[in-house]
């Protein structure tokens, strides 16, 4: 083979393993996996702590994949998250836009919010959703409250319009109150 | 009569529901302030209440006693008139289920005074007795289920040893219900639903109906859909003790989403007249059947015995979300007239035949489909409970003048998470300032001045027999107009905004004293209120960015503001 | 003008046939080496760059179409998982229609029209390079995105809601929205180019009924391409801002219209198939006289019927929307301009058949590849007529029937007569035959083939099996037919594949052709086998629509034209009178670097609306070089 079509054909073997992460579609998560998702390590306070171990494994999906993103955004509205929390900007829940969070910006603290509940009026989807579910939810609220715009984040819905799309509209922190 | 002992004559507080039309709600007969002397008004007494919530109702003044109930998490607080600085009697908090924040901040929690009791419900679902005077519990119950969405957001009614109190969480898809417990020891004595058979219902043979089918309350519906239906009573209850009836609002019906609900949707956005000692319905109007808009009915009443074009009439008046005034006879159930009060269009008029408003076809609401500019908005048009004076023959409304986009998405019930599948965009009607105070003339049904605001009035307002007119914006600056006129004759301006109704009473001292709670808790009534986000145009169902002027200084939270003369 | 000649005024008129050749070729020639290979404008070299690179593509998609074949086989077959499957009809229809099937008649248009109508080059070569590097672009745009996973899955035509920014997540449709542009800007370049030369380059004498029917019917294309391309470009540019900057084209909640998606799309998409068909009736008619050895009967009929059907493609599109809601009157207004735009397509199929009739047919390849395109053609324009009705549209929209009825329309259509093409003017292109004996293999493989693979489809989508589904379950009966379809696709792949290797073949081993092997009639085999860089050495005259068989010897010339730079002859557009002697512009690697730097661009796009802004200048700056005047005066004749 000539030194041309080897590099070629090595350029190509490249490119081809490291498939965009950012599309890939992972419709079905094996059930174990599944279920170790569900071990996060919590700090006492409630606030914080380690992933578990399998999710760095499967590549961190539910910040930077696009579709686990837009299935975040279809479980948003489809759980009634907009009847407290509007279209991120709050209501009877705190605004998930401006990047300030109550129990800390990482995904472990989203994640146990979503699941266990919190006080002030935080229900509890630990019986409603599954995990991989609460993960996807996590991802997107975390993109919805991001300070940089990403390229998986989702674009606006064909809805009526509320808010620049996630893709769009890094957060601005609020005054001080 | 019992209740009146308790205080000099012309105070008013939150219910007694007494025919005289001197003791309506929103009235003192007090006249020592005139147009002439109220710019001399001034703050003789500030407290701090110690929460930095949404403070959405009045103090109580029983005697030379004011009870403060401040909003969720709840503390009751008995003050000294006597003394100069209104020194706190006793203080008493309730165990709090944190879990009712998510309820949201619009709750109007109020204690009611009565034979040396004082009584009041929690926004987690309690009726609590104590005694006036110590502050002992005398008994706690747990009334309204917070994991099916129920709440308490009204104060409640104490009639004949009975307190009547029904529920709020519309929003949550929780089944409406007007409850009577027994003033003594808290016992349900009997408990009527706002959907659903007509059993549960009330409606029975003493139900003026002309030739209604059975069990509206569930033929109305899509089906089962009665069952998270709304319709909550999370208005104030009024009595006619002459007539033996309470008369009431339903709230809209769950979801927002009418797709999801087809039919009338009995028996919800009406009014009630029931009878007290079973809570029987005796008459129901529909006001905003299939309600489209999440309107509902629950604004508060008032009960007046007064001539009605040559007649004297007992009259229930009703300034409803829809932007209408509703004139009802309070005991046939009869509809008068309803007239608009502001510039609607989401209904055409009334159809006299069918004694309900005509639809506009244009704002009709679709699953799935955005409806533009509908007038007026979510939550209503009423921010605040009328006051009627009747030296004047006014009706003092504080108004909201908004428009919404409305879309409806198709939602499920999941308790707990609220059942509404509608979003939506608030703006200020068109070529309207957003906020008025609106004196409507009764007899003339028509609109007599408006005193326009720049931020819709979530507060109630106050009528006195001096010929004033005081209420509150939320921006904080507390008003007196002329009555007659609505001239702006004094204000002054609170460290927060306020979103209850001023009071007025006699000191110890023989003085007027206008007192007032302000409050907001940061955006009114969202319970993150101070952590709302207006990029987005649906943040706090619309209205955050209808309402972006609202300044957003910090705050110095609840406080108790009380004016005299010097 | 003066009579003062400018130095190194060399005309053809004073040299001999020798050195006449040399000067030409000194100064058309392409030179040797990478820079000359990008730089290059002859039309010859990127015309078969042109069809080369789409070949490539045919090859690629159908591995793709295999791959379904393989996966739809067996029921819930497992080899393909939904989201793969998703991506590989996507990219077999994308590919296969505007990277294959359009570029590749354009393709043979540049290499083919130039030589037909007797001039030197294409009008605006250097945009006609350019064309061609946009095009490879948008090609590696969308294989390279396939390969990364992040290749597009809405299907070919990109419907919103699907493809829009709430429900297709990622980058997936904007790659095949911007490979849009690139193709349509490569199209459309290439269509202009096609006119010019064609109403204003043509040889002397050459009247509008003179002008060989392939190059009338690249004409119309052309027209269609210029009127048509246009509604993709808007569709895909709005698809693209709704998904990236976020306005409400197809946002009904705010005022927009998911339905103007597919007016757009389909206003150009059903021009779009007679972009790609006419040219095949172009080159029927052209191959046509030739094996049956005889003028084609009724020259003016299909001309008329060449533009008739252009027209009439623009009053059909609606077809492909009828089971969405419309008023039933609009769908039947469409449902009758569907059902005539037959009568053209009839008129000229009993032309051809007369033409057939009073010949004396030879049965060699390309004559077999046109009764292979009468076979299958004509079946699919009956189940044409059939899903013009729009009950039984109705019943059959989105099932395989249309899968079948569309490929033998496209494949009967066009590809067979391209394969035709292939064989017929391989000689011409390369200098030597290919095979015949396996040009019949191929020619019988492919028909047996095509129709065992096809025709089953017509029933399985009868029986309701819906377009694009990645598995079927096994109670629904379908297994069998679908077996059977998927063996058979070997059959017909194996046709392609023989194909291949013997265009490969011949290239080393073909016995060599003359100047006209097939003894025909038109200007492009008046030249040598390959044309020399500068096609012709003198322009030549046409008396009549069949030069080469009323002047068999020798054809009159024109001569007067530069040899010492690159000239060539423009003429009027009806009679063809000579005008003007043209500069043609030479070898330029402003092209390369025009393309180079809108692709970039377009690129860019996909991840940033600035990229638009910044990305101007680079191209605004390769724009102003290619440019940039020359400083010689034109002469006239």
């Amino acid at each position: 083979m000539t030194a041309k079509a080897r590099a070629a054909t090595l350029i190509l073997l490249a490119l081809t393993l490291a498939a965009c992460k950012r599309e890939e579609r992972a419709t079905r998560l094996d059930p174990p996996v599944a279920e170790a998702l569900d071990k996060v390590a919590v700090l006492p306070v409630g606030i914080g702590g380690r992933p578990p171990e399998v999710y760095p494994a499967l590549g961190s999906p539910y910040r930077s994949n696009a579709y686990q993103l837009s299935q975040g955004k279809r479980l948003y509205e489809w759980f009634n998250c907009r009847g407290c929390h509007a279209d991120g900007g709050g209501n009877t829940g705190p605004a998930l836009l401006d990047g300030w969070w109550r129990y800390g910006p990482d995904a472990v603290s989203i994640f146990v919010s979503i699941r266990d509940g919190r006080p002030n009026g935080m229900p509890a989807f630990r019986d409603r959703l599954t995990t991989e579910q609460i993960w996807q939810l996590t991802g997107y609220i975390q993109s919805m409250g991001a300070t940089a715009i990403s390229v998986a984040a989702p674009s606006r819905s064909d809805r009526m319009q509320s808010r620049p799309a996630e893709n769009r509209a890094p957060a601005t922190f609020p005054a001080p109150r | 009569m019992a209740c009146l002992a308790l205080a000099p004559a012309g105070v008013v507080w939150a219910s007694d529901g007494g025919t005289a039309p001197e003791a309506q709600p929103g009235f003192s007969t007090l006249d020592q302030l005139t147009p002439a002397n109220v710019g001399g008004l001034q703050p003789v007494a500030s407290l701090p209440t110690g929460s930095r919530g949404a403070h959405g109702a009045a103090p109580v003044i029983a005697g030379d006693t004011a009870f403060i109930l401040t909003p969720f998490p709840h503390e009751l607080l008995a003050l000294d008139l006597r003394a100069p600085g209104l020194p706190v009697k006793w203080r008493y908090r309730p165990a709090a289920d944190s879990m009712a924040a998510g309820q949201g901040g619009g709750g109007r929690n109020a204690p009611v005074a009565e034979g040396g009791r004082v009584f009041f419900t929690t926004l987690d679902g309690h009726a609590i007795a104590l005694d006036a005077a110590t502050g002992v519990v005398l008994w706690d119950m747990r009334v309204a289920d917070l994991a099916q969405g129920e709440t308490l957001r009204a104060p409640p009614l104490v009639a004949r040893g009975t307190v009547l109190l029904g529920n709020g969480g519309d929003d949550f898809g929780a089944r409406g219900w007007i409850a009577a417990l027994s003033a003594e020891t808290g016992a349900l004595l009997w408990k009527r639903y706002s959907t659903g058979p007509d059993e549960a219902v009330g409606i029975g043979p003493g139900f003026a109906s002309a030739g209604q089918e059975a069990n509206l309350g569930v033929t109305t519906w899509s089906p089962s859909a009665w069952q998270h239906g709304g319709g909550g009573v999370s208005g104030p209850i009024l009595w006619d003790a002459a007539a033996g009836l309470v008369f009431h609002g339903t709230g809209y019906p769950a979801p927002w989403n009418p797709d999801q609900r087809r039919g009338d949707n009995r028996w919800t956005s009406g009014l009630f007249a029931r009878a007290l000692e079973d809570g029987a319905a005796r008459w129901f109007l529909p006001v905003s059947p299939h309600d489209l808009y999440a309107l509902g009915s629950t604004t508060p009443n008032l009960l007046l015995d007064r001539e009605w074009q040559g007649r004297q009439r007992p009259l229930l008046v009703h300034p409803d979300a829809n932007g209408h005034v509703y004139v009802l006879d309070r005991l046939s159930g009869a509809l008068l007239s309803a007239e608009a009060f502001l510039p609607v269009n989401a209904t055409e008029g009334l159809d006299p035949a069918q004694g309900v408003l005509r639809r506009n076809p244009a704002k009709q609401v679709r699953s799935g489909g955005t409806t533009t500019g509908i007038c007026p908005a979510h939550p209503g048009a009423v921010g605040g409970a009328a006051a009627y004076s009747p030296r004047t023959g006014l009706l003092y409304i504080p108004a909201r003048r908004l428009c919404m986009d409305l879309e409806a998405r198709d939602t499920t019930f999941i308790p707990g998470t609220p059942f509404t599948g509608a979003n939506l965009r608030q703006m200020p009607a068109p070529g309207l300032y957003p906020g008025a105070l609106v004196a409507w003339d009764l007899g003339a049904a028509r609109v007599a001045w408006t005193k326009d605001e720049a931020l819709p009035l979530e507060g109630g307002a106050l009528a006195t027999a001096g010929g004033l007119v005081f209420y509150g914006t939320a921006e904080g600056v507390l008003k007196a107009l002329d009555a007659n006129t609505g001239a702006e004759l004094w204000r002054f301006q609170a460290a927060s905004g306020i979103i209850a109704p001023p009071v007025s009473y006699q000191g110890p001292d023989g003085r007027q004293f206008v007192a007032v709670l302000a409050g907001t808790g940061g955006f009114p009534g969202a319970a993150a209120g101070r952590e709302i986000d207006i990029r987005d145009a649906t943040a706090a169902e619309g209205r955050a960015l209808a309402m972006r002027r609202l300044p957003q200084p910090p705050e110095a939270g609840g406080m108790l503001y009380v004016f005299a003369l010097p | 003008m003066s009579d003062e000649r400018p130095p190194h005024d060399l005309r053809d008129t004073m040299l001999a046939e020798a050195s006449l050749a040399h000067g030409l070729t000194r100064t058309w020639r392409t030179p040797a080496g990478l820079l000359g290979a990008l730089s290059t404008v002859d039309h010859k070299i990127i015309g078969r760059r042109y069809i080369a690179t789409a070949f490539v593509f045919l090859a690629l998609g159908g591995i793709l179409g295999l791959l379904m074949r393989w996966q739809l086989a067996r029921p819930e077959a497992r080899v393909i998982g939904p989201d793969l499957y998703n991506q590989i009809f996507t990219v077999h229809g994308t590919n296969m229609m505007f990277l294959f099937a359009v570029p590749v008649m354009e393709a043979f248009a540049v290499y083919l029209v130039p030589l037909m109508v007797g001039t030197r080059n294409i009008a605006f070569p250097r945009l006609n390079a350019f064309s061609y590097w946009v095009y490879l672009a948008g090609g590696i745009l969308l294989w390279v995105a396939f390969i990364l996973d992040t290749g597009p899955d809405v299907g070919w035509f990109a419907y919103v809601p699907l493809s829009g920014p709430q429900y297709a997540a990622g980058k997936r449709a904007d790659i095949w929205a911007q490979m849009i542009t690139f193709t349509e800007i490569s199209a459309l370049a290439v269509a202009v180019e096609i006119v010019v030369t064609v109403l204003k380059q043509r040889a002397p004498g050459m009247s509008l009924n003179r002008v060989p029917l392939f190059v009338w019917s690249m004409l119309v294309t052309s027209f269609v391409i210029i009127l048509a391309m246009p509604a993709v470009m808007v569709a895909s540019t709005a698809l693209i801002l709704d998904r990236l900057v976020g306005t409400h084209f197809f946002n009904p909640a705010e005022g927009g219209d998911v339905l103007l998606w597919q007016h757009l799309f389909w206003f150009f998409g059903h021009p779009e198939v007679y972009i790609i068909f006419i040219p095949a009736v172009g080159m029927i008619s052209s191959m046509l006289p030739t094996f049956c050895r005889r003028p084609i009967f009724g020259y003016l009929p299909l001309v008329l019927a060449v533009v008739g059907t252009g027209i009439l493609a623009f009053g059909l599109w609606v077809h492909h929307m009828f089971t969405t809601g419309l008023p039933r009157m609009g769908e039947s207004f469409f449902t009758a301009s569907s059902m005539a735009i037959a009568v053209p397509n009839g008129i000229q199929i009993f032309c051809w058949l007369a033409t057939i009739w009073y010949g004396r047919p030879v049965l060699k390849t390309p004559m077999l590849m046109i009764l292979a395109f009468f076979f299958t053609f004509i079946p699919g324009g009956l189940t044409g007529v059939m899903v013009a009705s729009v009950p039984l549209d109705t019943q059959v929209h989105d099932t395989y029937f249309v899968v079948a009825h569309f490929h033998y329309v496209l494949v009967g259509g066009a590809v067979f007569p391209l394969i035709g093409a292939v064989y017929y003017w391989y000689p011409k292109f390369v200098g030597r035959m290919m095979s015949e004996r396996i040009g019949r293999w191929v020619a019988g493989l492919l028909l047996v083939g095509f129709n065992l693979t096809f025709f089953p489809m017509h029933i399985l989508g009868l029986q309701g099996m819906t377009r694009r589904i990645y598995a079927y379950p096994e109670e629904m009966g379908w297994g069998g037919m679908n077996l059977f379809v998927s063996l058979s696709a070997v059959v017909l792949a194996a046709g392609f594949l023989l194909f291949f290797i013997d265009v490969f073949r011949a290239a080393r081993h073909g016995p060599e052709a003359g100047e006209n092997p097939w003894g025909a009639a038109t200007l492009e085999w008046a030249t040598a086998s390959p044309p020399p860089p500068y096609n012709f050495a003198r322009i030549p005259v046409v008396r009549s629509a069949n030069p080469l068989w009323d002047s068999p010897d020798s054809l009159p010339v024109a001569t007067g034209l530069r040899v010492d730079r690159r000239e060539l002859l423009v003429t009027s557009v009806t009679e063809a009178r000579p005008e003007a002697r043209e500069a043609s512009p030479s070898d330029s690697i402003w092209p390369l670097i025009a393309a180079i730097c809108t692709c970039s661009m377009l690129l860019a796009s996909i991840f940033t609306p600035w990229a638009v802004v910044w990305g101007m200048i680079p191209v605004a700056a390769a724009l102003t070089a290619w440019f940039w005047p020359k400083g010689s005066p034109e002469e006239e004749a």
